[in-house]
Parts: C-alpha cells; structure tokens; sequence
C-alpha cells in the first residue's frame, strides 16, 4: 500500500498543469494529469487496485497496461521520496 | 478521455 507523504503538496495550475511541491526539501516536481490523478487518489487514501480500475475506466484502458504505468510512476516517486510504501 | 501514461519530472 503507498501513501503520499504528508509533507508532499499538489496543486493544479492554469491551463492543465500540475504541480506536487515537497515542502521539506524545497524540490517541486511537474505531473501530468494521469499522475496528479494518481497522487490525489493516494492522498485520499485510496488502494492502488482501486486507483487503477478507476483510471482504466476513465481512458477506457486496459487494466494491466494501467497498473503497470501506475506501478512505474510509484516506483519513481518512491525513489524521491515522495510516497511510501506500507505492508 | 485521451490516454497519457502517468509521469513526474522533477524541476
């Protein structure tokens, strides 16, 4: 299960951009809209099964293409730190 | 809605 950390901040910007600022380093990162859906959903509390049905039903995508977009995503954001990951 | 995979890129 992957959780946003809670010094992580997302904001959208004009004209379909969007932002997650980590308050603690100072660092910001630019998402697009799949992601931002993706650490939205995360910050409230939703399960990556959950995440994933709803995205592939949203794009009309198949379910395993999206998990392993989503997993791909999770992994990068794991590695800077800005989700963790709980048993 | 259009498809695009998920990506973050740090500034």
């Amino acid at each position: 299960m992957y959780r946003l950390r809670q010094g992580l901040r997302l904001r959208r910007g004009p004209s379909e951009t969007f932002w997650a600022f980590d308050l603690e380093s100072g660092e910001h990162y630019e998402v697009n809209g799949t992601a931002f859906a993706v650490l939205e959903a995360l910050e409230g509390g939703a399960e990556l099964d959950m995440i994933v049905v709803t995205l592939a039903d949203e794009y009309g995508k198949c379910e395993d293409t999206v998990r392993a977009d989503v997993a791909e995503l999770l992994e990068m954001c794991e590695t800077e730190g800005l989700v963790t990951r709980e048993a | 809605k259009t498809y695009e995979k998920p990506a973050i890129k740090k500034q």
